[in-house]
């Protein structure tokens, strides 16, 4: 019975190490999608001038669920006509480890698609694509960091609590 | 038709309206909406329309902007070029004129910014208003060079654009191209039209005389439509049509075929004789009053004055 409940306690502490350290790769990985999708607003804004509504449904693209899903609040908005609020934005990136001024960028982006001439379009895709690129780049650094780390401190918390037990 | 890019209140001021006795509406910043309905103004108070009103709806910035990007679904980017224009071609062919600052470079506009004013143009489709006119263009199995003379907002284009659909109920062997330049005859969104013209290959976008090289060269037509001819290149593209041996049918703003003679870029065209007919149509009695049809030597040959009946009323 001892042995059974060391190993729940183990399996159960290195679950929550690798769940702190799955946020960062998932920071990671929306931050990867949004670097992705803002090169394809690029191509499809400069040169094909594409509608950003047929852009979001009629093509098919290889993001992650937590991308999609934060597109889908993004084409609720536009449907209704609408401008993404900081609100909307943030109630869909509560499971995502974006820091505030990520999501400030974010949302300066979003609510700004649309909104004026290509020329102008293309400026801003370009200096927002920096920033991304640069948040991508830190996010790079803390999954390396922290993925592993967090997975090893929650096994050994595991282990140190399996033995102060016995 | 779709009003769905108009602000709230307008949109349940219009409710009440026939839809096709709306003509136009206008947005100027800081002033009244008005909404021309058959050719008299109203002003919006408490979501109807009034003639006088004491307390009317005006025109805010973001009122413009909204419409703006209402009426481009969200893609203002997408409209670049008509924006460049100076309008933009929204669902149901509605056109939107706008007015604002103009952004040059190297002599070529970037953009207009600080948009002022909007002019919503409701288009009427009116479905056999060029019969009376019609039987003076035939000639044997095709049709005259014709020129439409009018002064704006007299029904050129709802004319050129049911000659079109003419074209192709009279014979549907002939080719027949549009060039729409500003998306009005067509009213294309997304290349698709929404309003009838019959048979036709449309291009649209682009300037006249490279869209007249283009399409000679790649759909072979026999008559070509336009709308709006007015600069030198214009009249370069229509000679050059005319040498190529195809039959043009086009509109111009004047206010009689008396003032398209004092025009100066006219005179090589008509010295040339390149129009066989010329309709003049005017607002004098209703919209699209047919004032005449003249031959290439400015002899009327119709007997009367008539209604083309644009005004759907």
């Amino acid at each position: 019975m001892q042995f059974i409940i060391s190993l729940v306690l183990l399996m159960a502490c290195s679950y929550l190490g690798y769940a702190f350290g799955n946020f960062y790769k998932l920071r990671e990985q929306f931050l990867q999608d949004l670097v992705n999708f803002t090169q394809i607003l690029k191509t499809e804004i400069g040169f094909s001038k594409e509608h950003l509504l047929n852009i979001l449904k009629e093509k098919k693209y290889n993001f992650r669920p937590q991308f999609v899903s934060f597109l889908k609040t993004y084409t609720k908005c536009l449907e209704k006509e609408e401008i993404l609020t900081l609100e909307a934005l943030k109630t869909n990136l509560t499971s995502i480890y974006l820091e505030e001024k990520e999501q400030v960028e974010v949302h300066h982006l979003f609510s700004f698609l649309g909104t004026t001439d290509s020329m102008s379009q293309m400026e801003s895709l370009s200096h927002y694509l920096v920033f991304f690129e640069l948040f991508l780049k830190d996010a790079n650094v803390q999954k390396k960091k922290y993925v592993g780390a967090y997975s090893k401190l929650g096994f050994l918390t595991g282990v140190f609590i399996v033995i102060l037990l016995l | 038709m779709n009003f769905a890019f108009l602000p709230i209140e307008v949109k349940e001021a219009l409710i009440e309206t026939v839809e096709n006795h709306i003509y136009e509406l206008r947005f100027r910043l800081n002033q009244p909406v008005l909404v021309n309905v058959k050719g008299v103004f109203y002003e919006i108070e408490k979501n109807k329309l009034v003639l006088k009103a004491n307390n009317s709806l005006k025109v805010s910035k973001q009122m413009l902007e909204n419409i703006i990007f209402k009426a481009s679904s969200g893609s203002v980017y997408a409209y670049t070029e008509q924006i460049k224009q100076g309008f933009l071609t929204t669902l149901g062919g509605v056109r939107i004129g706008i007015c604002g600052e103009v952004v040059m470079e190297q002599d070529k506009v970037l953009h207009i910014k600080n948009i002022s004013s909007i002019n919503i143009r409701i288009p009427h489709e009116v479905i056999n208003c060029a019969l009376p006119i019609f039987p003076y263009l035939i000639e044997n199995k095709s049709l005259y060079n014709t020129l439409i003379i009018s002064p704006p907002g007299a029904g050129k284009t709802t004319m050129l654009r049911d000659i079109a659909y003419q074209i192709s109920k009279f014979n549907t062997s002939i080719n027949t191209l549009i060039l729409d330049e500003r998306y009005e005859i067509s009213g294309s969104v997304n290349g698709v039209p929404q309003l009838n013209i019959g048979q036709a290959d449309i291009i649209l976008g682009g300037k006249k005389q490279q869209n007249f090289e283009a399409g000679i060269r790649s759909m072979s037509p026999q008559i070509i439509l336009c709308d709006e001819i007015a600069t030198k290149s214009d009249i370069e593209a229509i000679l050059y049509a005319f040498r190529c041996g195809i039959r043009i049918i086009a509109t111009t703003h004047a206010s009689s075929e008396t003032e398209l003679k004092t025009k100066h870029y006219f005179k090589t065209l008509l010295q040339k004789k390149v129009f066989n007919r010329f309709v003049v149509l005017s607002n004098n009695y209703k919209v699209g009053t047919i004032e005449g049809v003249y031959d290439a030597n400015f002899k009327k040959i119709n007997k009367e004055k008539s209604l083309c009946n644009l005004s759907l009323v």
